[in-house]
């Protein structure tokens, strides 16, 4: 078994992995830039090492910087969490050169993969379909608009290197190509560090369903089915959801045969997800997310794997402990992302001090967080701060219980995002299943906060309280220049 | 005690009076009694006519958050040492003319130049944060009055990047 993780990564992932590896009895070393010196995840981890300045290109993306903190601290392993470098077929590399365990794929199955273009090719050779497009050897613009009349309109421009939305973009004629090529580049080029972008035939109203897998270093492949991820906004997930309400059992089958198979031909090791599109009955792989995935927490629910564990022994050289038949999901489970955002004014990240946080403690809810009341949020970051999850027996209590999480769910001092998310869920369209990528700008496009309305002197009377010195004394803590983080930690454990 | 507060450019006068648990706030629409509890954290149960409510209420700088079943409302106060300025602020509240930078970011690209006439969202410049580009557009047909920032700029939220004339 693995002695020591570096959890090269921050956020709600990070306490996530930290905790996976506390229950096996591994410390944990957690990095972090001067930005996150108080962040959650550094509060929490047995050992913390800066690794440098806000910026991610000078800290979280440093791989220099993460292995000589892994050396220094004794670490036998690295754990790369999602973004970041998680992708990094380098990072990987790096890591093994530097005689440690990478925890996830070998560099070569992400470096296959990781390439949208390479794993396109794969998957037309087994036999997976795949979503036309194709890339523009030369780079060239004008290379780019003959491509684009050949596939059709509308058209999307993707990253070659990319993932979660950044780098992407819908072209719905040709005036707008050449913008968003160079836009898409420069945000591919920013995020990713590689500039190449390719095209794919846009579907109009897909679904989004992903396949979790999960396979060891003996020939071991097993899919843990299905998650529907429909919801998006800016072509990132914000509610996922498992099963998904469009497969039928034949087609459950068809796409989780497909995503082992897609997983085998990579030599896939640990965990990863195949992303498919979905449209009139037909799927069409769209691509594969080498590494644990935000949304894995409501499979986790639904077959009772714990992902990270799996991931740590799979590193440790142990055999999977199921077969295929051995995983019946139960149940249904729901998650909703909790972002910085403002979606009323086209989902902009926020940043700034959280003054105030409640999250909700009830049955058959589980949240992976990376925020606490007084606590800064970068602006360097993705602005995920925390993932609420929901089982029930079926998609009705899952839902509900959901929504009620939600309105319990109180954060004061950013925008963000869950009023939004509960009038998603209580959507009569979402209620009734009918999901597609496009869900929110067709049924929420012009959506804005609710205003307070005949509670306004409830509200009034909030702030005349909130006006009193004597009842400011819990806020004055967070909103006080300089103060210790163990005052404002009081009630956490550390 | 006579309290000010500022809810989407309109000042709301409140004449606050508490007595132990009781608060009761005179407003011009009338008078409104609480009997309140004092959870700690800035939360609070306010009860009255046989209704129980939570809320939150936190004091952050120049505002006041307030949170009650899931809506939330931002009032801002009022400066009490610079009258002009309030009135400035109350003024400008909602003045779309000045595109400012709703959060700190770097400038990627500006779009438009001074003279230049912009239609309805327009987009004016683009904005990195967060490793996301947001495009700032045109509220309104404008002309560009004045362009105060330059791609590759780091600039704090509120600063005003674009100056703009509506143009009716």
């Amino acid at each position: 078994m693995l002695k020591k993780i570096l959890i090269a990564n921050r956020g709600e992932i990070a306490l996530r992995i930290m905790r996976a590896a506390r229950e096996m009895n591994i410390p944990t070393v957690a990095v972090y830039s001067e930005a996150d010196s108080v962040a959650l995840h550094v509060l929490r981890a047995d050992e913390a090492v800066l690794i440098g300045p806000p910026p991610a290109t000078e800290s979280y993306l440093r791989i220099d910087k993460l292995i000589a903190a892994a050396k220094q601290t004794g670490c036998d392993a690295v754990h790369p969490g999602y973004g970041f470098l998680a992708e990094n077929a380098d990072f990987a590399q790096a890591v093994v050169d530097a005689g440690l365990i990478f925890i996830g794929p070998s560099a070569e199955s992400i470096r296959l993969l990781g390439n949208k273009l390479g794993a396109r090719e794969m998957m037309l050779a087994a036999q997976v379909p795949i979503v036309p497009g194709g890339e523009v050897k030369s780079g060239d613009l004008e290379d780019f608009v003959e491509l684009a009349r050949a596939i059709g309109y509308p058209v999307l421009v993707k990253a070659a290197s990319g993932g979660g939305g950044k780098g992407m973009r819908i072209v719905p004629a040709e005036e707008q190509l050449l913008e968003s090529v160079e836009a898409a580049r420069r945000e591919a080029k920013s995020a990713f560090s590689d500039p190449t972008v390719y095209l794919e035939r846009y579907l109009e109203r897909p679904r989004h369903i992903e396949f979790q897998v999960i396979a060891d270093s003996f020939g071991n492949t097993v899919h843990l089915y299905e998650r529907e991820c429909s919801i998006q906004r800016r072509h990132q997930k914000i509610i996922e959801e498992t099963p998904s309400t469009a497969l039928t059992p034949e087609l459950r089958q068809q796409m989780g045969q497909a995503a082992v198979a897609a997983a085998k031909a990579a030599r896939y090791t640990s965990a990863g997800t195949v992303e498919f599109l979905f449209f009139e009955g037909h799927y069409y792989f769209l691509e594969v997310n080498t590494r644990i995935q935000v949304e894995h927490p409501i499979t986790e629910m639904t077959t009772g794997i714990d992902l990270v564990k799996e991931q740590i022994r799979i590193a440790s050289g142990e055999k999977l402990s199921f077969a295929q038949d051995d995983i019946h999901p139960r149940g249904h489970a729901t998650e909703c992302r909790i972002y910085a955002e403002d979606p009323a004014i086209g989902f902009l990240p926020s940043a700034g001090r959280i003054h105030y946080l409640n999250e909700p403690s009830v049955a058959n809810l589980r949240i992976d967080s990376g925020i606490y009341s007084g606590c800064d949020v970068p602006i360097y970051y993705d602005p995920i701060l925390s993932k609420v999850i929901a089982y029930g027996k079926d998609r009705e209590e899952s839902t509900e219980r959901m929504i009620l999480a939600l309105r319990d769910y109180c954060i004061l001092g950013i925008k963000n995002n869950v009023r939004f998310l509960i009038d998603c869920l209580s959507h009569p369209e979402y209620r009734n299943g009918n999901l597609f990528t496009g869900f929110i700008d067709q049924h929420l496009p012009e959506w804005s906060e609710p205003e307070i309305g005949d509670d306004l002197p409830l509200a009034l009377a909030g702030a005349v309280l909130a006006m009193s010195a004597r009842q400011i004394t819990g806020a004055e803590v967070t909103t006080g220049a300089p103060v210790s983080v163990w005052e404002t930690l009081g009630r956490w454990e550390l | 005690m006579d309290y000010q507060f500022v809810l989407n450019g309109q000042v709301l006068a409140v004449k606050a009076e508490r007595l132990g648990d009781r608060l009761t706030l005179s407003m011009p629409t009338g008078n409104h009694v609480f009997d309140l509890v004092d959870l700690g954290n800035g939360e609070f149960l306010l009860r009255s006519d046989g209704a129980q409510r939570k809320v939150v209420a936190i004091k952050a700088s120049s505002k006041v958050i307030v949170l009650t079943d899931c809506i939330t409302t931002t009032f801002d106060l009022p400066s009490s040492k610079d009258g002009d300025h309030f009135g400035a602020e109350h003024g400008e509240h909602g003045d779309k003319s000045k595109v400012v930078a709703p959060m700190p970011g770097k400038v990627v690209k500006v779009l438009v130049e001074p003279g230049q006439t912009v239609e309805p969202k327009q987009k004016l410049l683009i904005v990195e944060a967060m490793k996301m580009e947001n495009p700032l557009v045109a509220p309104f047909k404008a002309e560009v009055v004045k362009v105060n920032c330059i791609a590759g700029e780091l600039v704090d939220s509120d600063k005003i990047l674009i100056e703009l004339r509506q143009i009716t």
